[in-house]
């Protein structure tokens, strides 16, 4: 059948919108928008009316072998109620993949995420007009008592690191604590370290049993962060009491 | 040269605003226009007069000119251009979908290993298996500075294999013991390079599988302390006893 | 004799859609067709015929390609489609209504 230009083109539109929903639905349905995003995290985990509060995209500079393209993340925190959640999506071509990066967080009244040398903390700040941080973190070992014939978990050294913060909204807090361009100086697991990225790299990293050339693993901890809120006159506001993941606090050299 | 017909048509072209489609109106009216001035030479009409008579009966080239641009609509056009461009684009990017998915890399290396694939020669010695049969041919030898040499041991794997779908399922895994007249050694694949005092060993090729038979062709590189003159192959972990001898010719 | 062009003008579709209703034809072929059948008396404009063929296509009435005329030239052959059949026997219907009307109007105004 030969087809007038108007028909051809129909035609062809047609096609467009079979193969365009073929391989949309080939890979999975991926979100594209924030809202989609959102839209994914809400009927996974049976949440409702999510928005969002950090929206921050990333182009990784790491290539898996075999990959093609760059891969985008977007790293979200988004709340409901008291409720917040943090979660990342991954792009890759056309190809978007959940908790590529990180497992999805969710907490109460609070949530703080780590990330590039930031520590993002999420909350109901709109009456507060500044905020400071402190992170702890520790160096353990266990030692064997004779006696009890147990092991005693014994702190080797222990650190707080303060920063204050940068309020981003209503509702998002930042806390800047990499200097520069960040990266880590000293490799090893003693060593009294200035730097909260370093502390939270070595003083929770292990040898390999038997590795004679030092690789070693690094075991997650969680630190507590102690966020302080400020009224516009500097008295106190509130205080909240969080945790992370040592993981989220440094970037691996 | 442009003829007085030629002038006509460029006329009639400039008035259509979708210039893709000027090319293909152009030769229609040419088409027309030698038609009837060759009937009318047919008539015997002196060449010259028939040619003005036949421009003449084609009309005003305005007038024709805006008619037509009045039929090719310039959106349709476009809008026609643009979906079928789109139209390839959007298959190009389903079958690249469809190739993602099903694996891509995999697809593109069992193709060349395929390609690529060669029989074990007649020379070949080999080894019935409960499960296949192993062939062995000695490689190429590659003398190195300092007295070492670099020698090749071929070998050629076909196993009754219902799992064989993955390429790397094979002798990859398995142990095997090289002999020569200095003294035995063990190669185990764990890494592709594994160095040892007297040996390293590097399987060059992937195996061909599909399933339920599958080949494996590879080259084990061994470097020893001189020019190899035989070696024996085994896997002792084999629960069979069976060892295949590679020998080199020794040159004079 | 030469009709009037404005007489023509109403027509064309009519008369290019009963041409094709017979064979697939080329554009000048149809001229050629329609001198012919109407004893010289249908004389169109030859290029003002492509702007109603192309127009035809347009609107689905007809359908063209590119063949290889006997003599290897390539010409544009266009035939009627079904929907260009129906409009046929609509139009046809129409110009008898009219013809009808104007004969009727024409012989009355004759003197008695």
């Amino acid at each position: 059948m030969r087809l007038n230009r108007g028909r051809k083109t129909a035609r062809n539109l047609a096609l467009c919108a079979l193969l365009g929903a073929l391989v949309y639905t080939m890979l999975g349905f991926p979100p594209y928008t924030v809202r989609g995003m959102l839209d994914r995290v809400e009927r996974r985990y049976l949440l409702s009316d999510l928005e969002p509060v950090l929206v921050l995209v990333e182009k990784s500079s790491m290539r898996y072998d075999g990959d093609l393209l760059a891969h985008h993340t977007t790293y979200l925190i988004a709340r409901t109620g008291d409720a917040y959640v943090s979660t990342d999506f991954t792009r890759h071509g056309l190809e978007v993949r959940p908790e590529y990066r990180r497992n999805l967080k969710m907490s109460h009244n609070a949530l703080c995420l780590g990330l590039n040398g930031t520590l993002y903390v999420a909350g109901d700040f709109a009456g507060a007009a500044s905020a400071s941080v402190e992170v702890t973190a520790q160096r353990t070992t266990r030692m064997y008592d004779p006696e009890t014939e147990e092991y005693e978990l014994v702190v080797r050294d222990k650190k707080t690191f303060s920063y204050p913060g940068e309020k981003v909204s209503g509702a998002l807090f930042s806390f800047r604590y990499r200097e520069g361009k960040g990266g880590m100086a000293s490799w090893g697991a003693w060593g009294p370290y200035t730097n909260l990225e370093e502390a939270a790299y070595n003083w929770y990293s292990t040898y390999y049993k038997g590795a004679s050339d030092g690789s070693r693993g690094v075991l997650h901890g969680d630190l507590p962060v102690k966020v302080t809120l400020y009224d516009e006159a500097g008295g106190v506001l509130d205080t909240l009491e969080l945790s992370i993941s040592n993981y989220e606090l440094f970037s691996y050299p | 040269m442009r003829d007085a017909f030629q002038i006509w048509v460029d006329a009639v072209c400039e008035q259509v605003r979708f210039q893709p489609d000027r090319k293909a109106i152009a030769q229609e009216l040419r088409v027309h226009y030698d038609d009837h001035v060759k009937d009318l030479l047919r008539l015997g009409r002196d060449p010259a007069l028939a040619e003005e008579r036949a421009l003449e009966a084609m009309g005003d080239a305005q007038e024709v000119g805006r008619a037509l641009d009045k039929v090719h609509k310039p959106w349709l056009g476009w809008l026609w251009e643009a979906s079928r461009a789109l139209a390839l684009a959007l298959t190009v990017l389903t079958l690249v979908t469809l190739l993602w998915t099903v694996g891509l890399n995999s697809l593109v290396e069992r193709t060349i290993d395929e390609l690529t694939w060669e029989e074990p020669p007649a020379s070949a010695v080999k080894a019935e298996l409960e499960h296949g049969t192993l062939y062995a041919a000695p490689g190429d030898v590659t003398q190195e500075p300092g007295g070492k040499a670099t020698a090749e041991i071929r070998l050629w794997l076909q196993m009754r294999d219902p799992l064989g779908t993955d390429p790397y399922y094979g002798i990859k895994n398995w142990f095997f013991t090289y002999r020569d007249e200095h003294g035995e050694l063990s190669v185990q694949e764990t890494d592709p390079l594994t160095r040892t005092a007297a040996a390293s060993r590097y399987w060059r090729n992937p195996g061909v599988s599909r399933v339920g038979w599958t080949r494996h062709s590879q080259t084990v590189e061994l470097v020893l302390d001189g020019p190899p003159q035989w070696a024996e192959v085994s896997y002792p972990l084999s629960g069979q006893d069976w060892v295949l001898r590679v020998e080199w010719e020794v040159e004079p | 004799m030469k009709i009037d062009k404005s007489l023509m003008s109403g027509s064309t579709t009519l008369l290019i859609l009963s041409l094709l209703s017979g064979e697939e034809m080329y554009g000048y072929q149809m001229i050629t067709e329609l001198a012919r059948r109407s004893n010289h008396v249908f004389a169109l404009k030859e290029g003002t015929l492509y702007p109603i063929l192309h127009g035809l296509e347009a609107e689905g009435l007809v359908s063209v390609r590119e063949k290889k005329s006997p003599e290897g030239r390539t010409r544009k052959y266009y035939r009627i489609t079904r929907k260009g059949g129906r409009a046929l026997d609509a139009r046809k219907e129409e110009w008898v209504t009219f013809r009808e009307q104007v004969d009727a109007v024409v012989n009355s105004a004759a003197p008695a």
